[in-house]
């Protein structure tokens, strides 16, 4: 056929005679045929032999892949395939996490459908409950596709092939793509993003920089120190703040101690009370370390000199340093002219503590205090009080939290920007006893339509969806009064939130049920 | 109707249709809806209230929503909704905006056969006939020799070059073939102009097709002198086409429970060729039915893969006993309940493509049976392997949840074979026929 397809591909008019292959049975057969058109000649034998090729095709070997160990507990209820397959295909990371626990905690594992559909997930939160509940066939399956290696080399694993064309996206991409693909590799390698960002930094410009060193904040760890603290000698106002920022979070750093001396410099006992005692003029050292000679418009200095600094100083130094609980703390502060700043400054600082440790948890609690009755105080009702409220709330254990976010689940008071913001950051499942304050609030409102702002009430009914403990789904579900004619845009809204609210709801109902029905 | 979500979805016409009967699968976009032992229905609140039913007896469904796509986002929503939740339809009698529906359909099957009855009794002018087949056979005679004059120019001046001539050099050929009245060859003709500078391997391939096509001509200039069988296959291949009339007379007719083993739509332009392969569970007949449509309007007669249904097929005469079409079904669809007997090895269904071509050398594409084979890879490409180590190359095409499913263990396969790739379409696994 070679000899043949050249022939063709030259064309026959080139050549005088054309070549068939007489030990071949078609060549020996075409030639029987007496045929002295060439043309036709090479036009049959091709034919021919395309034929026999095709008769006589003699299939490849190729290795055996070793087949997967055999796995007992994997769901195989037809409900659950679909529900996985749904809330995964539509991205749906709250109810899927849900469902991840739910199957973790009765020792189950995904069915074999969506594995591929599973593996494929990027989200680092979902791929930690994924892990355990692969099972041996998810396990197996990940080894085939480079992809999915992450199972077998940690959840932030990437590939050579993701490696080299992160790298080239670092090198020549544009400046989103750059710092998309420095913020990968830090997950994945922190140290290989940290030597990135060594190698090319002095060569960007400063909001290239700025944009770029902000990433560090992915993976990041006391080895990064040294890179930051040369960062405080950066040309740029923003890349030191940056850096600063950075550092701040990193405990037992030099940055650190120095803020400490700074801080406890600026705050001595007077009497019964506290007094600070800022600078006039800022300090050269300072202005390395990031605090600005110039501050944003309609903040004083001193004051926010004085925040700046405290926010990068841990609580627990404060409780120490003066022998009192966070309480006193704020009672004695409040006669400072700077009382504002310098509370404004420990609120921010509360996430360099341990998380659940005692010491934070006190200063949680007297916070809260503090900017509630900020907030009740506060005509305006200020998003900068709400979001310290929140930043401290988050905090708070969960029996608390929601002791503390009940009184604002009640129709005359209702400030449903403030809600939604605090139902967001309650820790799920709600209790019962939440869960059903939040329906009989639900309900009133669906009855009487007293929300203007239907599109702000949904949100709660979204976040509630996923929020409402399995105890309260009957409660849940039972009958919405949903069933009158709708007859302003507003009331219309509102029975369709319920309507997601329910679907997610029953979905969550009916995925537990299975879940159980199957391990029976 | 026992159906499965991959059975629905593989209905859709394309994928926002699927994610737009996705959406509808939910009781509560539905009203009034109610089923009985002939039909399903529901009403969907859309821009109005569209009324959607569905014959369980041969899933033919209607909708009286405007959209052009067939089935509909609502038909989809529905048949989601019966597979999902079959308790949301209430058992009762067809309200009548359903019963008149069925009644058209079943007054529709009827004045079809009274047609064709009608037909039969008509007289035949068999003089007329003889005639128009003649002047048919002689336009094809000129077609086939000017074809044969344009193929033999092609190789004299040489394949080197073509992938940069483009499709008009092939279309116009296939346009002077389809007013020769040769449909199916100008197809062939028109699918060549794929090949030129389709990768690496094109000029041998293009020279096969070339081949292949010069030995049909050959074989029509002697057709008196083939056996009668390989003649009605040379003729169908050319373009010549048997109606239902002429098939009932001397079509094979195989009474069977058909096992409809999956199916691909083979599209060209506007034209769409559903493929459907389906076998006969006690004769072993495998045969391949195909409907033809224009754009994205839905296939004559439903058929659901994955499903099997008591009925009759009439085969087309011809060696290659292939084609077939249904004449009837009877009961409902149900889904295959267990795997089919195949070939336990790919040399001995390689053996069997050499036998069907020598008997019909024309044929490109083989049904596939295939027991306990697995899923092998090799250089990124799939293969499916037998117990022996030996493989055929799979088609592009996501195997990963068919290797999740397997786990590397053995499966039974039903696919079509191109004599380059093998195209799964349903494999029998863990107890149950899958779709792929």
């Amino acid at each position: 056929m070679d000899t043949l397809l050249k022939t063709a591909l030259v064309g026959t008019g080139k050549y005088a005679e054309i070549k068939l292959d007489d030990g071949h049975d078609v060549g020996a057969l075409i030639k029987s045929m007496l045929i002295t058109d060439q043309e036709e000649q090479l036009l049959l034998a091709a034919g021919g032999y395309t034929i026999y090729q095709q008769a006589g095709l003699v299939p490849m070997d190729v290795a055996v892949l070793e087949p997967a160990p055999p796995s007992l507990k994997v769901l195989r209820s037809h409900r659950l395939i679909h529900l996985l397959d749904q809330s995964i295909q539509d991205q749906k990371t709250d109810l899927l996490q849900e469902f991840l626990k739910a199957m973790q905690q009765h020792r189950v594992e995904l069915p074999y459908e969506v594995l591929p559909q599973a593996l494929n997930i990027t989200e680092t939160v979902l791929r930690e409950q994924l892990l355990p509940v692969l099972g041996e066939r998810g396990r197996w399956l990940s080894q085939w596709n480079p992809r999915w290696q992450w199972v077998a080399q940690g959840i932030h694993a990437i590939t050579n092939l993701d490696r080299t064309a992160l790298r080239r996206a670092w090198d020549v991409g544009k400046l989103a793509q750059r710092a998309l693909a420095i913020s990968i590799i830090r997950q994945a390698d922190a140290a290989e993003g940290r030597r990135w960002l060594e190698e090319t930094l002095p060569q960007e410009k400063a909001d290239a920089r700025a944009t770029l060193v902000e990433h560090l904040q992915v993976g990041l760890s006391s080895e990064d120190e040294a890179l930051l603290e040369s960062l405080l000698d950066d040309r740029s106002e923003q890349v030191k703040q940056i850096a600063a920022s950075l550092l701040k979070q990193l405990p037992g750093s030099a940055f650190g101690l120095r803020m400490q001396t700074r801080a406890e410099g600026m705050l001595r006992k007077e009497g019964t009370g506290l007094k600070t005692c800022p600078p006039d003029e800022l300090p050269t050292d300072w202005s390395r370390d990031g605090v600005p000679s110039k501050v944003p418009t309609g903040r004083g200095k001193k004051a926010y000199w004085l925040e700046m600094i405290f926010s990068a100083v841990p609580l627990t130094l404060w409780t120490a340093h003066f022998a009192l609980s966070p309480q006193k703390l704020l009672v004695a502060i409040q006669k400072d002219e700077f009382a504002d700043d310098v509370i404004q400054g420990w609120t921010r600082a509360t996430e360099l503590d341990p998380k659940d440790s005692a010491a934070r948890l006190a200063w949680a609690y007297a916070l809260w205090d503090h900017w509630l009755l900020r907030w009740q105080q506060d005509k305006k009702k200020s998003q900068q009080t709400l979001s310290r409220m929140i930043t401290v709330l988050k905090l708070l254990p969960s029996g608390t939290a929601e002791q503390n976010v009940l009184p604002f689940l009640v129709i005359g008071r209702l400030d449903l920007d403030a809600l939604i913001l605090m139902l967001d950051v309650l820790p799920r499942p709600w209790s019962v006893a939440f869960a059903q304050q939040y329906l009989k609030l639900a309900r009133q409102i669906l009855k009487n339509e007293v929300v203007d702002q239907a599109h702000e009430w949904g949100k709660t009914l979204e976040i509630a969806g996923s929020a409402i403990p399995e105890t309260a789904f009957n409660a849940a579900l039972a009958a919405w009064d949903v069933e009158r004619k709708a007859k302003s845009w507003t009331a219309t809204a509102l029975t369709q939130q319920v309507e997601r609210f329910v679907e997610v709801v029953r979905l969550r109902q009916l995925f537990l049920e299975e879940i159980r029905s199957e391990v029976k | 109707m026992q159906l499965t979500l991959e059975q629905v979805l593989q209905m859709a016409p394309d994928e926002a249709s699927a994610k737009a009967g996705k959406a509808l699968q939910l009781a509560k976009h539905w009203q009034s809806l109610g089923q009985n032992d002939q039909v399903l229905w529901g009403e969907c609140q859309g821009s109005a209230l569209y009324q959607v039913r569905v014959d369980l007896s041969n899933l033919g469904y209607k909708c009286s929503c405007p959209s052009r796509k067939f089935p509909c986002k609502h038909v989809l929503g529905l048949f989601l909704l019966a597979v999902t939740n079959r308790s949301a339809f209430l058992e009762q009698s067809s309200p009548p905006w359903v019963a008149e529906w069925l009644t058209k359909r079943l007054e529709a099957t009827g004045k079809k056969e009274g047609k064709a009855a009608e037909k039969e009794l008509k007289p035949v002018d068999e003089k007329a006939q003889q005639k128009r087949a003649e002047q048919r056979h002689e336009r094809v005679c000129d077609g086939l020799e000017r074809l044969d004059l344009w193929m033999k120019d092609l190789v004299r001046g040489g394949l080197a070059g073509l992938e940069t001539k483009g499709a008009a050099l092939w279309d116009e050929q296939a346009r002077r073939l389809v007013d020769a009245q040769a449909p199916g060859l100008a197809l062939r003709v028109r699918r060549l102009g794929e090949l030129p500078g389709s990768g690496p391997e094109w000029p041998r391939l293009l020279l096969g097709e070339l081949g292949r096509i010069k030995l049909a001509l050959r074989a029509f200039e002697q057709i008196e002198q083939l056996e009668p069988s390989l003649a009605n296959d040379l003729r169908q291949w050319i373009g010549w086409t048997i109606t239902s009339q002429e098939l009932e007379k001397v079509g094979e007719k195989v009474i069977d429970d058909w096992l409809i083993l999956g199916q691909w739509i083979d599209e060209e332009d506007k034209l769409r060729v559903q493929r459907t392969w389906c076998l006969g569970q006690a004769s072993k007949r495998l045969t391949l039915m195909l409907q033809f449509v224009i754009g994205p309007t839905s296939f004559p007669i439903p058929l659901l893969p994955g499903t099997q249904q008591r009925g009759a097929m009439i085969c087309y005469p011809g060696s290659g006993r292939q084609r077939a079409q249904f004449a009837f079904r009877e009961e409902q669809a149900v889904p295959i309940k267990s795997s089919f007997a195949g070939h336990a090895t790919i040399e001995a269904f390689l053996l069997s493509v050499a036998v069907d071509l020598a008997r019909q050398p024309w044929l490109q594409a083989f049904g596939c049976l295939l027991n306990q084979v697995t899923l092998a890879r090799s250089q990124e490409r799939w293969f499916l392997r037998d117990s022996t180590g030996q493989s055929l190359p799979l088609i592009d095409f996501d195997a990963w949840k068919l290797l999740a499913l397997s786990g590397g263990h053995p499966f039974d396969l039903a696919g079509e074979w191109d004599g380059i790739k093998l195209r799964p379409l349903g494999v029998f696994l863990n107890g149950s026929y899958r779709l792929i």
